[in-house]
């Protein structure tokens, strides 16, 4: 996310009575102007619990998250409910990676509704598709660090700036969106963390899509109710958010984001006394053939997942998710030698239990990914207590580990954690 | 002549005795469960549909308390069955701009969507659980959009005042025990209008754990609504107080308020 720094680090013991004040004067305004303010102020830290088993940089890093965090969310909608507006600004200043006071937008737009049509505009979050934790036809910005160190799970998703354009009707619905301003993943940060390769190559410079016409990525779905089921077709084109390294020198790279086209489905209903989700997309790789090794192999990627809840509180999910590599042959041929080979299929199993407790004010929740492919897992334990209705409280553990060093849950076993979020909302 | 009158009086009082009672053991039944089908018509179906806005308090035994408030529109599709729930949360913060969607089906398990703001996402979750608490409260997905009347068994225990008003006591059992919580529930049907006035809830072990009590009754638009009311676990001393702070009937809610477009974004006008 484009962050703008605020130049206030000589300054840091004004920052509190400076948030005092702005919030203060938002909400004067808000009365005055007739619009909603909320927010959260939030803490947020995750410390290492793994051994690195090296020294040295980030080898000596074990606070991974130490963050203070402030949410101000303005909104605004006129009587006739056609127009509104909304966003939320994240003040906020992590002690574990040392830098400045930043502020970014989460989210900044405008809405304007129709009967059947409506539109968004600016900075907004967009979810789709069935996956838990697991993204097909979810072709938009996510934030590796924040899930692999334990942030609330909102900030695994990160805004796109672009318009939304919705039409509804009985027949058919549809949503287009429009990114003019290309968003990569926040890939893991080798600042913070250790995984494959280690230690992690320089990155000479990242070249991401100018913005230009041809350049602005476009994903549509349609979706409808079939039979009681709530169905969708997909189609996304744009680039791959997570780059594709060219080797400048053996230990130095140029990051850069190769085209790519996705098409795909899900429908989700009622079956056998609980959800059944199905979601399959086709990834549409410019390496065509799989001749060459930078860019990603064309896929598959499909999931069939199942939730059933149980009496008192109780809820469990299970979730298979594949993805098959296309021309695997052309790709085993063309990889670097020294490079560890990806199996044509990797498969992830999932599942979740929750269960709630003390009239929903504790949630417990088991959450793991096992690869029977990759041999490898990843564990994510967590206790979240409602204290009063504005204050709540997450202690949870991400553990990963596996057979190899590179495979994709395993490669950060290194960097094992356990978090503990405490947030007051208003 | 008199004898033969006499006679005749005690063969005509007899008869009519023994096709009364005859009459009165096979439908007594038959009355408890129709006293329950016009008690969840009065209770859950008034109107064409419905705008509340629903005011939580969910109060420990030290009196500590929380707050759940919402919005709740309800669309009618059959009397007794298929009905649409579409629920906006103001509070507590943590939900905020949350909504809750149910198609409830008379004959099978609801369907249930939910729509988590900060990930703007919307989801199906499994509704098979109609015994799971509703937000935290003492009152379950059950005691708020009814009970299927056919799954108990309904005999009428009683006939006794609630206060000043005049109510069936109707014991109901499950006809499979796996399928409720409790043993047998009593409810005070009020002869006049039909809405339950109290509920006693017996374990398996035939001990009382929840009661429901009706505070207040007031007559909405011509439909009498419990605009206040009580589910208090009496085990727990933890208790659920909801009242109605706004009720609207027929105000024509299309179909299309219960949709994936409107758990994202919901008309103004709905939720206000």
């Amino acid at each position: 996310m484009k962050s703008f720094k605020l130049q206030v680090s000589s300054f840091k013991f004004l920052l509190a009575p400076c948030i005092v004040l702005l919030a203060t004067c938002t909400l004067q305004l808000a009365t005055v102007f007739a619009f909603d303010l909320h927010g959260f102020v939030q803490g947020d830290y995750s410390y290492r619990t793994a051994d690195t088993g090296c020294s040295g940089g980030v080898c000596g890093r074990y606070w991974l998250l130490a963050e203070e965090r402030f949410q101000l969310s303005p909104s605004y909608e006129d009587q006739s409910g056609i127009f509104a507006a909304k966003a939320k600004l994240d003040l906020f200043h992590d002690a574990a990676i040392k830098r400045d006071f930043d502020a970014t937008f989460r989210e900044a737009y405008v809405t304007f509704q129709g009967s059947g049509a409506d539109a968004k505009i600016g900075r907004q979050m967009v979810t789709w598709g069935l996956g838990d934790l697991v993204f097909i036809n979810d072709v938009f910005p996510k934030d590796w660090t924040a899930f692999i160190i334990g942030r609330p799970v909102e900030y695994l998703k990160k805004g796109v700036d672009g318009a939304k354009f919705g039409i509804y009707n009985d027949v058919l619905n549809g949503e287009l969106i429009i990114i003019p301003f290309f968003e990569p993943d926040t890939i893991p940060d080798s600042n913070i963390l250790i995984y494959y390769p280690f230690p992690a190559p320089a990155v000479n410079k990242t070249v991401e899509p100018n913005t230009q016409m041809s350049n602005t990525e476009v994903a549509l779905k349609l979706y409808r109710t079939v039979m009681e089921w709530d169905s969708a077709i997909y189609f996304y084109d744009g680039f791959y958010r997570s780059p594709a390294a060219h080797m400048d020198t053996p230990s130095s790279v140029t990051y850069y984001y190769p085209r790519l086209k996705v098409y795909g489905a899900s429908t989700q209903g009622s079956a056998f006394g609980g959800v059944v989700s199905l979601e399959a997309g086709y990834y549409d790789s410019e390496d065509k053939d799989g001749a060459d090794p930078e860019i990603e192999n064309s896929q598959m990627r499909y999931l069939i997942a199942f939730q059933k809840a149980f009496a008192g509180d109780f809820t469990a999910g299970v979730q298979y998710y594949g993805e098959k590599m296309m021309q695997h042959g052309e790709y085993v041929r063309t990889l670097p030698s020294g490079l560890p080979q990806k199996d044509e299929t990797r498969e992830l199993y999932s599942i979740r239990l929750t269960q709630l407790l003390r009239y929903q004010t504790i949630k417990l929740s088991l959450f793991t990914f096992y690869s029977v492919t990759d041999k490898d897992y990843f564990i994510n334990p967590e206790i979240r207590y409602s204290i009063t209705d504005n204050l709540w409280a997450i202690l949870g553990a991400n553990l990963f580990d596996g057979e190899h060093l590179y495979t994709f849950l395993g490669q950060f076993r290194r960097d094992n954690n356990v978090y503990w979020t405490m947030r007051y909302e208003f | 002549m008199k004898k033969v009158r006499s006679w005749m009086i005690g063969v005509a009082v007899f008869l009519l005795f023994t096709v009364y009672s005859s009459q009165f053991t096979v439908s007594h039944a038959a009355d408890a469960t129709d006293i329950m089908k016009k008690s969840q018509l009065a209770f859950l179906y008034p109107g064409k549909d419905m705008k509340i806005r629903v005011y939580m308090k969910l109060i420990s035994q030290d009196g500590k308390e929380r707050v759940r408030e919402m919005t709740m529109l309800r669309k009618n599709y059959q009397e007794g069955g298929d009905q649409k729930y579409f629920i906006y949360f103001y509070q507590p913060a943590d939900v905020r701009d949350m909504t809750f969607m149910v198609y409830k089906y008379a004959a099978k398990d609801d369907d249930r969507w939910i729509f988590m703001p900060a990930l703007n996402m919307v989801r199906r979750i499994a509704a098979n659980d109609k015994r799971s608490s509703f937000v935290g409260s003492d009152f379950t997905y059950e005691d708020v959009s009814g009970r299927d009347i056919e799954d108990d068994n309904h005999s009428i225990a009683k006939e006794e005042k609630v206060g000043d008003r005049d109510a069936y006591v109707i014991k109901s059992a499950p006809k499979d025990e796996k399928g409720a919580d409790f043993s047998y529930k009593l409810s005070w049907i009020d002869k006049g209008n039909f809405l339950p006035l109290k509920e006693e809830y017996y374990d398996k072990r035939g001990e009382l754990y929840k009661v429901f009590t009706a505070d207040e009754i007031k007559d909405v638009q011509g439909f009498p609504v419990i605009t206040k009311r009580t589910m208090k676990d009496v085990k727990t001393g933890h208790r659920t107080e909801v009242e109605y702070r706004k009720t609207e009937f027929n105000i024509g809610l299309d179909d299309d308020v219960f949709t994936e477009r409107y758990l994202k974004k919901p008309l103004k006008k709905w939720i206000e």
